[in-house]
């Protein structure tokens, strides 16, 4: 019987343990977070006697070590937002515990660091240790996609990996942290060209393009700053040329003009008239909603008020045996209803991040994944690849693929 | 008419002052403004002109700078309306202006009723006040009547205009973006069953089908139309029980979306110890509107994304029995052409064209009757002179004529 701790009681950390706690291998479940109270709501939320809640603050290093130590776990899951991976990772580390997360807070941060989790590939190496990173939608299942295509191929001319959403709500709603995100949408993106890395201007890229159903249309998509771009062509196995994330919305041109045309991400304070001085980033972030909690959530799908849907796509061209393939794939996923009515309180974005989290943490304590030191998941043989994908149908998500040959 | 005075010396009233430069009869035109700058830059090109420097909130002076004016258009914002009305009263001048509203703390039916009650006031001078007349209130109201007459009973118009003129460079409106964001924010009316709703922001978003552009999104937006139609439904318009005003395109979508997030609220909120108003910060941030040649030479410069429109009246009815709808497009140069033949934008060339068309029917006496009125009380003989004059400015019009036969 296997030992999790959860760091972050946020909206993965449901889906997470909601899944983990079905699982008949799984003894038990610790939920952490600073915010005790959300932790404990969580755990109540959940309902599982598997499932318990505490606090933790993830700033605090020596203390989550000893906690995890003590509590004999067998998987540290790093659920918060990125900007504690230094800390959950030193934290599993000291524990002597195989760790998961499933984002990257810094995309390149030194020559031959991809993200920042590599900083500590020797020591985990050293250790025995698996430290999974970028183990959830995307990254993580686009990872996956990309390596079922590479794995058919010899060579990669061109991979891109999109992530589109809809969300359609009579009022302003967040299934997501919309100040992450836009602090993301400011930055520049980096891009794989010519095998190497390449920064490249926020909302360039500009590209059109037709989703399958369910979708069924066509979305513009920009450059994004994301991990895949600059993991999959290092990790995947297969020597590639190009590789690129975009990422898209209805309103994707709405937060363009925003960022660009109005100036609204800007810092530096304006005079507006009046001695009266503001930084317009401020002002947007006092004014966007905050992620909604998933009793508004529930509300919302319930009401009807509230719809939406992500799919994620990775398209490939390349040669195998010096002959031309195309491949194109795509996900099928709950949409937001359809995902709250499942696990109550999530929504399409955060199933598609966490259930294949959730089942990259099982593979983890199933010994089904069998690399150590620090990988993301294109390192993945094709068993394994084969194995996320039966675990993630098993929760609504499937991936379809279509080859093209020339 | 040997003397016009135009008051308001922006995008319409120099347009229209510039059409009347080139007109025989005309012996002398009054530009006035607040603007020095404007009135004098404007004199300095036309050959007829005289600049005067007007304040419209004192009638006095309207009326000091418009003696032995046998004509008044008025360019201003519909604030000054009224001042500008009684001036033409106190000088035995016929008026024109281009719109009702919007007028602070009246609401669209006041504004227009207001006008209207000087009906009778207009009729002892001998004198016609004809309101509304650039292309959207103008020519819509004309295509109107046009089409209502073609009918016997008359139970619904709808009014669209698509603006997809849209740049490289970003310009969110091709007018004032404050006014613009005024108008979007505010409640639109419209005229059901023989009463006037306010209905909410952004009301009923639809898919409309538009011949030769296909299907594009439209909302119920703030205008004169349903207003004076509404009141105007027994006199000429056989009846109509239902009138709507819908507008669309991507710059409407960014203002629905700044809306949404609250960014267009006029009510202050506390930014880290400031207290500013969104909307304030908003307009200040927005760029204008490009005026002057070299600035729409710049825009044009670095290229078009989209340059579509479609200007639509659809007016349903029956006629021997049968099910009519009647569909009217207008037709007029977009941004590059506009450029192209006048120097000027799409905007102020399909309404100061439009308006300018009125002034040319009062010059040459075919304006028949006195009173206030708005065009769709125009007669046939005036419509067609109208249309005819139209025409020669590649302002076309073609209709539609769909009859259910059982």
């Amino acid at each position: 019987m296997k030992k999790v701790i959860l760091i972050g009681a946020g909206a993965q950390a449901t889906v997470i343990s909601g899944v983990l706690s079905r699982a008949s291998d799984v003894s038990e479940i610790l939920v952490t977070d600073i915010d005790e109270v959300r932790a404990k709501e969580l755990a109540e939320v959940n309902g599982s006697e598997k499932v318990s809640a505490e606090k933790i603050d993830a700033s605090d290093i020596d203390a989550m070590a000893a906690r995890m130590k003590a509590g004999g776990f067998d998987l540290v899951v790093n659920a918060t937002i990125p900007m504690f991976v230094h800390q959950v990772m030193k934290a599993s580390l000291s524990a002597g515990i195989d760790y998961i997360d499933m984002a990257s807070n810094e995309i390149y941060p030194k020559p031959d660091v991809p993200v920042e989790q590599f900083f500590y590939a020797k020591e985990w190496e050293k250790a025995g240790l698996r430290c999974l990173t970028g183990g959830g939608g995307d990254p993580g299942l686009t990872n996956i996609m990309a390596k079922d295509a590479a794995l058919d191929l010899d060579e990669i001319d061109y991979m891109s990996i999109k992530d589109y959403g809809i969300a359609d709500c009579d009022e302003p709603v967040a299934l997501w942290s919309m100040r992450t995100y836009l602090e993301d949408c400011f930055l520049p993106a980096t891009i794989w060209e010519n095998g190497k890395p390449k920064e490249v201007a926020p909302f360039t890229g500009q590209e059109d393009y037709y989703f399958p159903a369910p979708l069924d249309l066509t979305g513009r998509c920009y450059f994004h700053d994301h991990e895949e771009a600059v993991t999959i062509p290092l990790f995947c196995g297969t020597p590639m040329k190009y590789c690129d994330f975009k990422l898209g919305e209805p309103g994707s041109d709405v937060w363009k003009f925003l960022i660009q045309g109005l100036g609204l991400m800007d810092e530096e304070k304006i005079d507006f008239g009046g001695g009266c001085r503001v930084s317009p980033r401020d002002m947007l972030f006092k004014l966007i909603p905050d992620t909604a909690p998933p009793k508004e959530q529930i509300e919302l799908y319930e009401s009807g008020r509230l719809s939406s849907r992500l799919m994620l796509t990775c398209d490939v061209i390349g040669k195998k045996d010096g002959k031309e393939k195309t491949i194109k794939m795509w996900t099928n996923s709950p949409d937001g209803a359809e995902a709250c009515r499942k696990i109550p309180g999530t929504n399409d974005v955060s199933w598609m991040t966490s259930i294949p989290a959730s089942v990259f943490s099982l593979m983890m304590l199933r010994g089904q994944v069998d690399h150590v030191g620090v990988f993301p998941p294109e390192v993945f043989t094709r068993k394994e690849v084969e194995t996320l994908y039966q675990g993630i149908e098993e929760w609504g998500i499937t991936v379809h693929k279509e080859t093209k040959f020339t | 008419m040997k003397k016009i005075l135009v008051m308001g010396c922006g995008a319409q009233g120099s347009t229209i002052a510039k059409r009347l430069d080139e007109e025989p009869s005309v012996e002398q035109i009054v530009c006035a403004d607040y603007d020095r700058k404007a009135v004098e830059e404007l004199e300095k090109t036309l050959n007829k002109a005289k600049a005067v420097v007007v304040d419209a909130t004192k009638v006095d002076d309207i009326v000091t700078a418009g003696e032995g004016c046998e004509l008044i258009v008025n360019g201003l914002a519909p604030e000054f309306n009224m001042n500008v009305m009684d001036a033409a009263l106190r000088l035995g001048a016929h008026y024109q202006d281009m719109a009702s509203g919007p007028v602070s703390d009246i609401g669209f039916v006041d504004a227009v009723k207001r006008q209207f009650g000087r009906d009778q006031e207009f009729k002892d001078a001998g004198l016609a006040c004809l309101t509304n007349t650039g292309s959207a209130p103008g020519i819509a109201n004309v295509l109107t009547r046009e089409a209502v007459d073609l009918l016997e009973r008359c139970s619904r118009i709808d009014i669209f205009v698509y603006d997809g003129i849209w740049s490289n460079k970003f310009i969110p409106f091709w007018w004032s973006p404050e006014t613009a964001f005024g108008d979007m924010a505010a409640e639109p009316v419209v005229f059901k069953n023989g009463e006037f709703i306010r209905v909410k922001p952004f009301n009923d978003p639809q898919m409309t089908e538009f011949r030769g552009l296909g299907l594009r999104r439209m909302v119920d937006h703030e205008h004169e139309e349903p207003v004076t139609m509404g009141l105007l439904a027994d006199r000429v318009l056989k009846g109509v029980q239902e009138v709507n005003f819908r507008y669309g395109g991507p710059g409407l979508e960014l203002a629905e979306a700044f809306y949404k997030m609250g960014l267009l609220s006029e009510e202050p909120i506390d930014v880290k110890g400031t207290e500013i108003v969104p909307m304030d910060l908003i307009s200040a941030l927005t760029p204008p509107a490009p005026k002057y040649p070299e600035e729409i030479a710049a825009v044009l410069k670095e290229g078009m994304v989209s340059e579509e429109g479609a200007f639509l009246v659809r007016v349903e009815g029956t006629r021997e029995g049968r099910n009519v709808r009647i569909d009217s497009y207008a037709g007029a140069p977009g941004l590059t052409e506009s450029f192209e033949k006048a120097g000027i934008t799409h905007e102020s060339y399909f309404t100061g064209q439009a308006a300018f068309i009125f002034t040319k029917m009062f010059l040459h006496g075919k304006i028949n009757q006195r009173g206030v009125f708005p065009p769709e009380v125009l007669e046939a003989e005036e419509r067609a002179y109208y249309l005819a004059e139209a025409a020669k400015l590649d302002i076309t019009v073609d209709q539609y004529v769909e009859t259910r036969l059982y």
